[in-house]
């Protein structure tokens, strides 16, 4: 390593995990010197986004052994404890492609053909049929493109059958591999959930740009049907009988009275309990599986909250309660590392972390990262970090995953939907996530489809029933419309909610917990607020951070050049310069790091001018028509 | 990041368009990323600015003709430092300015090294600028103007030297950019083309209309 990274810390966070950088943005947020490390070289542990290639790769890294990316250090030391056990692992990874690595000579004849810009696209016989095996399903393409007599359609048809012919073979698909976001564990966000109420009250949301999740179907009788979410949903879907629609609004608006007046015995199931309400079969699918993504096995109380937490989440984005970060949920972890950095904290991916040193007190001193010994007074690890002897049973339950890439939606509409299904089977739920190229998680017209659910054997065995219900690999499968299956990935991620990660801990070290099966990140949320709070008890958890809009001076976009070129005379900016200087030098005796954007709006406040104030409102101004503009489109 | 565009109402009466962009600063640590963005952002300079300090964002406009040019320039907030920038930062950037130090021709390789990375991560549309920042220092120059030109021109790079400390071509190369920069109208804006939702207090919902780059 060609550096040293600074050795005295406030706090130790090791790995960048979801809670990790949660604790990392809010200890640097109340001005902790934090230090962030990873042995991995990416942002995330298993929370993490990869490539198409890198998924790929990831395959490999698992099989290297644990030893070496926490190499026992030769130290005498006998209160030296070694990093690392086997809940960093993933105990089962697998890729595999389900199409033709290359294009056959016909297909690539006609690809070059489209590629060169030829005006006619002439198909002979051979090719066609050549074509309708490769994608059946693009037939209509073919049959148009004979029709077409205006050239400009000829051009865009022979784009299209070029794109289209761009998803059959890997050769094409590993071209495009970096579009591709995927994600170890994805997640969704309840519009009124906690972790979204977080993202604004902390400003951190300015970080990240959301999608709305735009339906939300479920796996019934042996069909996928859209799950009414709205009142407009209920009214406008033909599925479901006029007498069930009002069976479902009256559930619907009743279920607060319900939770409080119902006097059901504790342990009587959801499912138990919907059937009593006299709903109709279809309407109890509904509810159980979809609204409350219970299984059959879920007790009544749960199930009402979780449908009170699914409806209270209705009509803020979207026509569903649900917000998908885009490119991706590793982008959540990342966005928290930005803040701690911007408040000052160090990050160090692919350190070569050895292990920790003990006191006498049984109380974490130091970490050994490389040649250095890092102190400080706590430390925070993910749980795959922690020395083997921090647990008493690092055993886990399991999150089985599945992802594919297919050739098109799992229903089929005009436009191009965020999809969240609901599968349910037998007393486990699966989750299903399908991602289109708005998301920017994938490339266009292709899909990434994300399943997860609760590990029991191999993830394959788990997701078996479903995929093959849902999705068709190769020629195989007779229903035309399936989506077919390009690529596939199972693997599975240790579930660590339910581990004892305080017990055998020294006290001023704590362990977050890896990814769990909440549809949001409200478990981590919590963990991440307790370590916290355990560490500073005194202290805000992740208060607002100040927004660029609240440092910048305004100028008169008119006149901005002017402005900026007197501004460039040093004379006039002396004034702040010093007040600026005297503001550091306060700020260093009192050892705190302020981010720029706190002591930028200081001197704001300390030096307001009237011309600042009056080109601020100019621009304001300019804001709200064009925002008023955009309201109206 | 959206290029968020619509039709705005000057303060002077005429109609005109406002584009915001998503810039983000690239560099060795100590080449004078922060004095750049101060410089422009806020004229200010500060002969010892603190290594560490990196702000969210900031956000300066420039004005071209009939559009308004919003930056929102991003600092690596040291994450730089230690090879550790994360992918979501350049995620979205439609422009990039590679800094580098011309009295350090380490920093002139480190720079190389960036455009690279840019364009393996970034949008492969990202307007791309090479800044040889320090230029006061002429004197101690250790990286020639004529070679940085020449990758510059390779490597379809805007090109200056610059001096946060003299302001030398600091607007400039900002204008140049935004000049650079495709302006889309409100009516692509709306093409739904990756436009992803920011959320925001009180936020029950709007829409905001944006063309994402990926």
């Amino acid at each position: 390593m060609d550096y040293d990274l600074p050795t005295g810390f406030d706090l130790i966070i090791v790995g960048t995990g979801v809670v990790e950088s949660i604790i990392s943005a809010a200890a640097s947020r109340i001005g902790k010197r934090v230090l962030q490390v990873d042995t991995n070289n990416y942002y995330g542990g298993h929370w993490a986004s990869f490539n198409l290639e890198d998924i790929q790769n990831l395959k490999q890294e698992n099989n290297i052994d644990l030893g070496k990316q926490f190499p026992k250090n030769l130290s005498n030391e006998e209160d030296f404890i070694p990093l690392g056990n086997k809940l960093k692992c993933f105990p089962y990874f697998e890729t595999e492609w389900h199409i033709a690595e290359e294009d056959s000579i016909d297909v690539l004849k006609i690809k070059q053909e489209n590629l060169n810009g030829k005006e006619n696209v002439v198909l002979d016989e051979g090719d066609k049929s050549k074509l309708d095996n490769d994608k059946k399903e693009h037939d209509d393409c073919a049959d148009k493109e004979e029709d077409e007599s205006v050239v400009q359609g000829e051009i865009e048809e022979a784009k299209e059958v070029e794109q289209n012919l761009n998803v059959s073979t890997q050769e094409l698909l590993k071209k495009d591999y970096r579009k591709f976001v995927i994600d170890l564990c994805p997640k969704l966000h309840f519009a009124r959930g906690n972790f979204v109420e977080l993202l604004i009250s902390s400003n951190i949301a300015r970080y990240a740009e959301f999608r709305s999740v735009s339906r939300v179907l479920t796996w019934i009788n042996g069909n996928i049907e859209v799950v009414p979410c709205s009142r407009s949903d209920v009214f406008a879907n033909n599925k479901v009988s006029v007498v069930e629609k009002r069976m479902l609004m009256k559930l619907l608006t009743s279920i607060e009275e319900e939770e409080k007046s119902a006097t059901v015995p504790q342990n009587t199931t959801f499912k138990d309990f919907l059937k009593n309400k006299k709903l109709s079969s279809n309407i109890i699918h509904f509810v159980l599986y979809a609204l409350s993504m219970s299984n059959d096995e879920t007790i009544w109380l749960e199930g009402m909250k979780r449908t009170k937490r699914f409806l209270g989440s209705l009509g803020r984005f979207g026509k569903t309660p649900f917000l998908f970060s885009m490119y991706g949920s590793g982008e959540i972890t990342q966005a928290f590392c930005r803040l701690s950095a911007v408040f000052g904290g160090v990050f160090a991916l692919n350190q070569q972390l050895h292990g920790i040193v003990l006191n006498k007190e049984n109380r974490f001193e130091s970490l050994k990262c490389g040649k250095q010994n890092i102190t400080a007074s706590h430390i925070v690890m993910s749980v795959g970090a922690a020395p083997v002897s921090f647990f008493k049973n690092p055993t886990s339950s399991l999150i089985s995953r599945a992802v594919l890439i297919t050739d098109k939606s799992l229903m089929d509409s005009e436009q191009e939907h965020m999809t969240l299904l609901l599968y349910p089977a037998g007393n486990k739920l699966i989750t299903i996530l399908e991602l289109g190229h708005l998301t920017g998680t994938c490339p266009k017209n292709v899909f990434l489809i994300h399943i997860t659910t609760e590990g029991s054997s191999n993830p394959k065995e788990d997701l078996e029933g479903c995929v093959k219900n849902l999705f068709a690999f190769g020629e195989q499968d007779s229903n035309p419309r399936k989506p077919k299956v390009l690529w596939s990935s199972y693997f599975s991620i240790p579930n660590t909610n339910e581990l004892d990660l305080k017990s055998s801990v020294p006290s001023n070290v704590f362990l977050c917990p890896g990814p769990d099966l909440d549809l949001d990140y409200d478990f981590s949320l919590e963990k991440a607020r307790e370590i916290f709070l355990s560490i500073y008890p005194d202290a805000e958890f992740l208060p607002r951070a100040p927004d660029a809009d609240e440092i910048v001076i305004g100028e008169d976009p008119e006149t901005a050049t002017e402005v900026r070129a007197s501004n460039s005379n040093l004379d006039i900016s002396k004034d702040t310069e010093k007040s600026v200087e005297e503001e550091r030098a306060i700020e260093q005796s009192s050892e705190t790091e302020l981010a720029i954007e706190a002591r930028a709006s200081c001197s704001e406040l300390d030096t307001p001018s009237e011309t600042d104030n009056t080109t601020k409102d100019a621009l304001k101004e300019v804001e709200e028509c064009a925002e008023a503009k955009e309201n109206m489109q | 990041m959206a290029n968020r565009s619509g039709a705005a109402q000057r303060p002077n009466g005429t109609q005109g368009k406002i584009c915001q962009f998503k810039l983000v600063l690239l560099g060795e640590s100590a080449v004078g990323k922060s004095s750049l963005v101060l410089r422009f952002v806020k004229g200010q300079f500060h002969e010892y600015q603190e290594s560490t300090i990196g702000a969210a964002f900031l956000t300066q406009t420039v004005c071209l003709d009939d559009t308004t040019v919003k930056f929102e320039i991003w600092d690596t907030a040291g994450q730089e430092r230690y090879h550790s920038l994360a992918p979501m930062y350049y995620r979205g950037a439609q422009a990039a300015i590679v800094v580098y130090d011309i009295t350090n021709q380490d920093t002139f390789g480190r720079a190389k090294t960036w455009v690279k990375e840019l364009q393996r991560q970034a949008s492969p549309t990202i307007v791309i600028a090479l800044a040889g920042n320090k230029q006061d220092l002429a004197n101690k120059r250790m990286v020639e103007f004529e070679e940085a030109q020449t990758y510059a021109d390779e490597n379809g790079l805007l090109f200056m030297e610059t001096s946060a400390k003299t302001a030398l071509n600091v607007n400039d190369i900002f204008l140049a950019i935004a000049k650079k920069l495709p302006k889309y109208d409100q009516n692509q804006g709306q093409s739904g083309q990756g436009q992803g939702r920011r959320l925001a207090e009180g936020d029950q919902g709007a829409k905001t209309p944006g063309n994402c780059c990926k």
